[in-house]
């Protein structure tokens, strides 16, 4: 039986010719100068964020390790007298907080100590039965003198007279009011 | 210059693998960036052509296909009617046949779709092709064969009679 053979005279001359070199289009190189300046760019950023990020590890283990080295702990105040944590508050951070002369029972001050950062800031400690109240008082936005306080996850802020407070304390609200709805020293 | 030495065989085989202009360009720049990032890493144990295709290659075999016809369409106008006249009937003619086969060689799986590629629009030999596609000179014979037998099958429209005047 007779087995016609592939016709190879015109399959290869057909797709030399249709399957052809062409020429290519004249913005190719603008494109690829483009997409080089673009991602030299890129890289160039990433670098000033992989940068900034390494020293700002770099600047933190600095301004930790070398004070905890050195056995320094932040300032601070162990004190239940209110007039004199008062005016340790004010001679750490220079700010004045007024705190209350009584606290409703069974709430004690315990004392303060200042918060390393941008901001000046003083952690007023609290204890309450068995359970500790820790009051952050930080100097508040320039445009926020006055803000009504709200709760959101666990912790109560309010602004007031330009300072900022803010009780973490989710078990015993009513006790985290007390702290400023009482008797003032002053 | 590298670029200008290799612009049209690194665009054509883009164009003929994929059928689109638009990813044709896609490929030609991916393929160009590579290659000034990676020259520092060619060490000559082969021939720079060979490493050069095998780059292309790679990144046709590895593009997805794009659907952007829109501006290749929009160009193929202008381009048509900044031509004379008498030259544009020849032209679409041409272009008519030239889209059946690319087409046809569309359809081809990947692996068939680039040694037939290589073979017809850079004219490498079975041996260029397999040190190209880092594969057995064998391979390429199969592959090509195999592309072969579904090309005829779909082009035989195409096929030129003794004495004709198609193909």
């Amino acid at each position: 039986m007779h087995k016609p053979e592939p016709d190879e005279h015109w399959l290869d001359p057909l797709l030399t010719r249709y399957l052809g070199r062409v020429q290519s289009p004249q913005g190719l190189w603008t494109r690829i100068e483009a997409a080089r300046h673009e991602r030299r760019n890129r890289s160039a950023g990433q670098m000033a964020w992989t940068l900034a990020a390494a020293l700002m590890v770099v600047g933190s283990l600095w301004g930790v390790y070398p004070r905890a080295g050195r056995g320094v702990a932040y300032a601070s105040c162990n004190s239940g007298d209110p007039v004199l944590v008062r005016a340790w508050i004010e001679s750490a951070v220079g700010f004045d907080v007024p705190l209350p002369g009584a606290l409703p029972a069974p709430v004690r001050l315990s004392g303060a100590r200042e918060v390393p950062g941008a901001n000046p800031a003083v952690l007023i400690s609290y204890r309450s039965a068995d359970r500790d109240i820790a009051l952050l008082v930080s100097k508040a936005e320039q445009s926020v003198a006055h803000e009504r306080g709200h709760r959101f996850n666990g912790k109560t802020s309010w602004t007031l007279r330009g300072q900022r407070y803010s009780v973490a304390n989710p078990d015993d609200f009513r006790a985290a009011c007390g702290l400023c709805h009482a008797d003032r020293t002053s | 210059m590298l670029f200008e030495a290799h612009r049209d065989k690194v665009y054509s085989i883009g164009l003929r693998y994929s059928g689109d202009a638009a990813v044709a360009m896609d490929i030609a720049q991916d393929v160009f960036l590579k290659l000034f990032a990676c020259i520092k890493d060619f060490r000559g144990q082969s021939r720079f052509e060979s490493w050069l295709y095998r780059m292309v290659a790679n990144r046709c075999l590895d593009h997805q296909r794009q659907r952007r016809r829109l501006m290749p369409l929009v160009e193929d106008l202008l381009d048509g009617i900044r031509r004379r006249p008498e030259s544009v009937l020849d032209d679409l003619l041409r272009a008519e046949l030239e889209r059946d086969v690319q087409n046809v060689v569309g359809s081809l799986p990947p692996e068939q779709r680039i040694v037939v590629v290589l073979r017809y629009t850079e004219g490498l030999s079975y041996d260029e092709i397999a040190e190209a596609l880092n594969c057995s000179r064998g391979t390429v014979g199969s592959r090509l064969n195999r592309a072969h037998a579904v090309l005829e099958r779909r082009l035989s429209h195409l096929r030129v009679e003794r004495g004709g005047n198609r193909a």
